[in-house]
């Protein structure tokens, strides 16, 4: 089945399409959460909190945008919210630093082949931006959207866009050789 | 500094070191500037070459542009730190899509299958199943319908109740008038609903009002052909 045809059947309640989408992205979804929480227990709750929310939703989805602009566009506001809902938490947690979110965990067995290597530098580097600038490599460099659906997405300029997609690079770059990256 | 400045300042080629700063640090400014060196590529990279701007950080500009030319590779083949921060940016840019997907744990799916199963809200399936059913002609018949049947005589006694709380001499008249042209359009809709249904043909939104002009069209056609035959 194509995917317009099986947006429709998920949108008349077919669960067998719905499965389908959900494997379809599964991937994306749960990889799209460990940019934003790192933590494997943290990313399949904030992936399921995702999938939730797009059954939830998905009606509302007509097809005037790609579907997995729209997908990331929920995603990202499901991200910001738990983002939100931590910093709350944490502010009530003495213990707990304002920024734990996006420390990273120390290498596990699991990350000693060389692409799970590349991964966790990655991941420690993106840690070290700014909201802003992580969130631009997340949306444009990661998971590859159009320059005019981020804007869409922030309700910015598609210039404003791709000079922040810049400053991104340039402070992933610099966080990279900070960290002494090893290319 | 204002924006404004730095921007007509972008469109005259005449930056100095402060404006580049304000560009470095302005998403604004930066596009622009992005879109004038992709006008007049020349100047301005004649410009970076000649000015005082520190070579460094002209580089780190026009990373931020998204501009990667011979001029950047040039300064970065001899600058140590521009090199590593050039070639930190082709790693990332090699290894970045490895990100994008991450595998979860084997029961994922069915754990979003289970929670999701039953909790889409009443409304959101029950306004789905409406616009499905809107989607038949019949419905949409049935709907003008009752919506020419309740509609119309409730509009006219609304008006005749307020306008004639309004003593003015002209009022009886002007609500005789819309009450007459109320129930003309009730008439006409109620009609025009039957003769549908009787042909069981799906509603175009501009047909009923295409239809009422031609019944009110060929009235007064009519009428004016009776007058000068
Ligand atoms: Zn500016
Ligand atoms: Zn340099």
């Amino acid at each position: 089945m194509q995917e317009p045809q099986l947006i429709e059947a998920c949108q008349r309640n077919d669960a067998l399409a719905w499965e389908q989408l959900v494997r379809n992205y599964q991937n994306r979804v749960f990889g799209f959460a460990m940019t934003f929480v790192h933590h494997r227990d943290d990313a399949h709750d904030l992936a399921q909190e995702i999938f939730v929310r797009v059954y939830k939703h998905l009606n509302s989805y007509d097809g005037s945008s790609s579907f997995q602009a729209w997908l990331f566009a929920l995603a990202r506001n499901c991200c910001i919210d738990r983002i939100r809902r931590n910093k709350v938490r944490s502010r009530f947690m003495a213990h707990v630093d304002e920024e734990a979110e996006f420390t990273c965990p120390q290498p596990t067995p699991q990350d000693l082949t060389e692409t799970n290597n590349h991964r966790s530098m990655l991941q420690r580097a993106l840690a070290t931006l700014s909201e802003q600038s992580r969130e631009m490599i997340v949306l444009k460099e990661i998971q590859g959207l159009k320059f005019r659906e981020i804007a869409d997405m922030l309700g910015i300029p598609e210039g404003t866009a791709k000079s922040r997609s810049g400053r991104a690079r340039l402070d992933l770059a610099q966080a990279l050789t900070r960290l002494g990256y090893g290319g | 500094m204002h924006c404004q400045t730095v921007q007509s300042n972008i469109k005259l080629n005449q930056l100095t070191e402060i404006h580049m700063e304000h560009i470095r640090n302005c998403d604004t400014c930066m596009s622009c500037w992005v879109d004038q060196l992709g006008s007049v590529p020349d100047q301005v990279t004649a410009f970076i070459k000649n000015t005082s701007l520190d070579p460094c950080q002209a580089l780190q500009t026009r990373l931020i542009g998204g501009i990667d030319d011979d001029l950047l590779q040039e300064h970065a083949d001899h600058c140590k730190p521009c090199g590593e921060l050039v070639a930190a940016l082709d790693w990332a840019d090699n290894n970045l899509t490895a990100l994008r997907e991450d595998i979860p744990d084997p029961n994922f799916v069915a754990t979003v299958i289970a929670v999701t199963s039953g909790s889409r809200p009443w409304w959101s399936t029950m306004m789905k199943k409406l616009s499905q059913l809107a989607m038949r002609p019949r419905f949409a018949l049935e709907a003008s319908f009752v919506m020419s049947i309740v509609l119309f005589p409730f509009v006219g006694d609304l008006i005749e109740h307020r306008l004639t709380n309004i003593p003015t001499d002209t009022t009886p008249f002007i609500t005789n008038q819309i009450q007459q042209k109320v129930q003309q359009a009730g008439i006409l809709s109620f009609q025009w609903t039957q003769l549908q249904i009787g042909h069981m043909q799906p509603v175009q939104v501009e047909s009923p009002w295409k239809w009422y002009q031609s019944m009110t069209h060929s009235e007064t056609k009519g009428d004016s052909d009776e007058r000068n035959p």
